[in-house]
């Protein structure tokens, strides 16, 4: 899986090359990682705690930058600067909105989501948009997540563990809701989870990182 | 099975809440919550967030905040559970297994905290060789610790004196499959060995595997208790709509997401 970038053709969407990565001079955390996600793909991202998968997520939309290699979007760097075409869904709502602001704010911070798209996430408008973050459960809040990164600038989601703290029921709904969407419109999609039946029900093809970094982790 | 060593009957659990200035209201939490543990079971509990879940366990051990008002009744190894049997036997008989790493007191070393209020150094040396941890990891810090360790830790406090109930709250959201497993594993053989284990989880595959019973809950209330076997059939084998839409969610089981007012609509009950 190691060689794919080798035959990369021009439809590769997101791309890590050769991407190492350790915090100043601590160990490395990814080695030589290289991964290649085309047009129509949608990639699950399996393997243990602490191999990365999170790092890797957050080097790949840009929140993070590589000590070696690059990321490529579309054959060219990761834009740094204006809105990212990468945007990501993380593990916990809670900790990835800003609990000043209240929720109409956070959801209308990168686009206006129109109603069509709320209904579909089943966003109560009316009850939620005036509350506080710690007013809402997970499962609510994880709505506004996913409805505030499907900006129509937005090519490409990774979702980091994104409804493991979610009960089934609404794990189902706000996946179905995003599928929906990444099939409407073509986006790109990364799936990081532990989940081999999530995986297996929205992923084309699955990565183990254990096989993609070269880092021999000791647990 | 054995004799019941939990029984949660009609529990109530309501919050005394103030809205503008001194006017107060109450929110109820939990209106009727059934639950029985037996010596020698692993019970599953799981449900929508916010059904309840965790302020059972809290309700169990008496950590409710002083806001709350409870009613129904708890009876512990056949007793009414009070608050003078809590003060004998939560921490050395009933014990319960937090969440997460969080639980830990980050700065004491974690062999201490194994061992508590009641354990002894030998209990915990022996707890560790149990759970392949090397004996120096007692002089670690919990930041010190991977994920897989941690949990290790947290069940090793779950051995120490003899527990024989065991509450515990997501035991396996950000483990690896394989962690995860192990972890599910060494609750089996904690029931095994006679203890009584309620285990309160979203991961229902995975608890799936060692359960002998699922207490599935809405909206604070008990809607379903079923065996394990009935779970795995799934469709017709589940008596509750709520537990059929949770069984048809799961991502192998159709993946399908049916709206809460529909199953309550089915169910027919106020």
């Amino acid at each position: 899986m190691t060689g794919e970038t080798a035959s990369a053709g021009k439809d590769l969407l997101l791309e890590a090359k050769n991407v190492s990565f350790r915090y100043g001079s601590g160990p490395w955390i990814l080695q030589d990682v290289n991964l290649g996600i085309r047009q129509g793909e949608r990639v699950g991202l399996v393997g243990p705690s602490g191999y990365g998968k999170s790092t890797l997520s957050r080097i790949l939309s840009g929140y993070e930058k590589p000590s070696k290699g690059s990321v490529l979007w579309k054959g060219a760097p990761l834009p740094r600067k204006g809105y990212c075409p990468v945007q990501m869904i993380y593990q916990h709502p809670e900790k990835a909105v800003n609990p000043r602001w209240r929720l109409q704010d956070t959801l209308s911070e990168g686009w206006e989501p129109d109603d069509a798209l709320l209904a579909d996430l089943r966003i109560n408008k009316d009850l939620w948009f005036r509350r506080w973050p710690n007013e809402l459960s997970g499962g609510e809040l994880q709505r506004f997540c996913v409805a505030r990164v499907l900006g129509p600038q937005t090519e490409f989601i990774i979702a980091d563990e994104m409804s493991t703290m979610l009960d089934a029921i609404t794990q189902a709904q706000i996946w179905n809701a995003l599928l929906d969407q990444v099939r409407k419109r073509g986006l790109g999609l990364l799936v990081v989870t532990h989940n081999m039946a999530l995986a297996e029900r929205v992923c084309t093809r699955i990565v183990d990182l254990k096989q993609l970094n070269l880092v021999g982790h000791d647990a | 099975m054995g004799k019941p060593i939990l029984e949660v009957n009609d529990l109530s659990v309501s919050f005394r809440m103030y809205d503008r200035g001194l006017t107060q209201y109450d929110l109820n939490i939990i209106s009727r919550l059934n639950v029985t543990v037996h010596e020698g079971e692993i019970m599953v509990v799981v449900g929508a967030s916010g059904s309840g879940k965790s302020v059972l366990a809290h309700a169990v051990l008496g950590i409710l905040p002083p806001n709350a008002a409870v009613g129904g009744e708890m009876r512990y190894n056949g007793a009414p559970l009070t608050d003078a049997v809590r003060r004998e036997k939560v921490g050395s008989e009933i014990i319960m297994i937090p969440q997460s790493v969080t639980y830990l007191d980050p700065v004491m070393k974690v062999g201490r905290q194994v061992c508590g209020v009641h354990g002894t150094k030998a209990q915990q040396q022996a707890a560790f060789r149990r759970y392949g941890l090397r004996e120096s990891v007692a002089e670690m810090y919990p930041f010190q610790l991977s994920g897989g360790m941690t949990r290790r830790v947290l069940i090793s406090t779950a051995i120490i004196s003899d527990a024989r109930l065991i509450l515990a709250d997501e035991p396996t959201p950000g483990l690896s499959q394989d962690i995860a497993e192990e972890t599910m594993r060494n609750f089996r053989e904690l029931a095994d060995e006679g203890r009584g284990i309620l285990m309160i989880t979203h991961d229902i595959d995975i608890a799936l595997q060692v359960a002998d019973r699922i207490a599935v809950f809405y909206d604070g209330r008990t809607v379903d208790v079923c065996d394990r076997e009935a779970f795995l059939a799934g469709g017709d084998a589940l008596r509750h709509p709520y537990t059929r839409a949770l069984w048809a969610a799961l991502p192998q089981n159709g993946f399908r997401a049916v709206a809460p007012e529909d199953f309550m609509k089915e169910e027919g009950a106020p």
